[in-house]
């Protein structure tokens, strides 16, 4: 899977935050950062999840 | 002009009367006036016509300019109306190409802007939560949870920690992997053992049911019932034996025939003896050992023919 179409929620996140952030309607553009930055999180969280305790791998 | 002019009319009326001279400046007068009449005459007709072929000329110059007015006006409309499509087909492939064009740039900027910012926030969180304290975190929560489930799996708990209980519990644990092991062994024991008696119990069925019964018949009945179980040679014992008499019975009287018709074709010296040529296991079996467990009077009855030849 493509790193664009991994992203699709994000950017699609991104792309409401500034539709609302142009109507000028914060709190829903807050929302949808707030939710962007979780799915940044989760990914950063997912990349390093998969890991064996029991090696001496860094 | 006539012929009779204004000096001789006025001689016929006054020829006495008037002079020469007179006569002569009257005429000249005269005719001062009459083409002086004339010649206003004259101008007031050509005047007349004048006016009457400007007020016809007019009237056909109006007619002529309102048709080439009305005639440029449809041609105006006409290239108005050609210039105007013209012009609105062309304002809308502009519009188009603009819109196209304004669409593009604005997919581009929206894109780039949402990976700008994208690549803002992902620096924006880096910054605030470094990958090596995810990575830490991640590592702890997973090592509790492998240790939790370890403990779940291995029944540990805090009782369980110390030594003593550990080496009871492994204690236990090899108690009853020697347990099992014992049980297999059992079970497979058991299982020869079964097979042993079911065997000993089949050979003592046969033995019980053959006793008594000639040696032939015996023989035959351990050969085909061998290795069955009890309960099978319990139930097939008596039908095996009737078909094996009614197979001797059929014999005897086949042989009986052969011997009645053989005595009165050959007279042969009693003597003498030929090889016998053992054709089947049944039979061989037979003849081998008449004195022992066979049938004596059997074998005695098929010797007894076979001398004659």
């Amino acid at each position: 899977m493509s790193n664009t179409e991994q992203n699709k929620p994000e950017r699609k996140n991104i792309t409401t935050f500034l539709k609302h952030l142009g109507e000028e309607n914060y709190a829903e553009a807050n929302k949808y950062l707030k939710k962007t930055i979780e799915n940044k999180l989760f990914n950063k969280i997912k990349g390093v999840k998969d890991i064996n305790i029991f090696t001496n791998e860094q | 002009m006539s012929n009779n002019s204004i000096t001789d009319q006025l001689k016929q009326v006054a020829d006495n009367v008037l002079t020469e001279e007179t006569l002569a400046s009257i005429e000249q007068s005269f005719n001062e006036a009459v083409d002086g009449k004339s010649e206003e005459l004259a101008q007031l007709r050509v005047e007349k016509a004048l006016v009457e072929q400007d007020e016809e000329h007019a009237i056909k110059l109006e007619k002529l300019l309102e048709a080439i007015d009305s005639d440029h006006t449809k041609k105006l409309h006409k290239v108005i109306q050609s210039i105007d499509k013209n012009h609105a087909q062309k304002l809308i492939s502009i519009v188009e190409k603009c819109k196209n064009e304004v669409d593009q740039d604005a997919g581009v900027f929206k894109e780039s802007l949402v990976d700008n910012i994208s690549n803002y926030l992902d620096l924006y969180v880096e910054k605030a939560m470094p990958i090596q304290d995810v990575q830490e975190a991640v590592k702890n929560k997973h090592a509790v949870r492998i240790l939790e489930n370890l403990r779940s799996a291995l029944s540990i708990d805090h009782a369980l920690t110390s030594e003593q209980v550990r080496s009871a519990v492994i204690d236990g644990k090899r108690q009853i992997d020697e347990a099992q092991d014992q049980t297999a062994k059992l079970q497979e024991e058991n299982s020869i053992l079964k097979e042993r008696v079911k065997k000993k119990n089949a050979t003592l069925a046969l033995e019980e049911l053959t006793t008594g019964l000639p040696a032939s018949k015996k023989r035959h009945m351990e050969k085909v019932l061998a290795g069955k179980s009890s309960e099978f040679i319990k139930e097939n014992f008596q039908y095996t034996l009737d078909m094996f008499e009614k197979t001797e019975v059929d014999k005897l009287g086949v042989l009986k025939e052969q011997a009645t018709e053989g005595r009165k074709l050959i007279d042969r010296p009693v003597g003498e003896q030929e090889e016998v040529v053992q054709e089947s296991v049944e039979e061989q079996i037979a003849q081998t050992n008449p004195g022992g467990l066979q049938d004596q009077h059997l074998f005695n009855n098929y010797m007894g023919e076979l001398t004659k030849w």
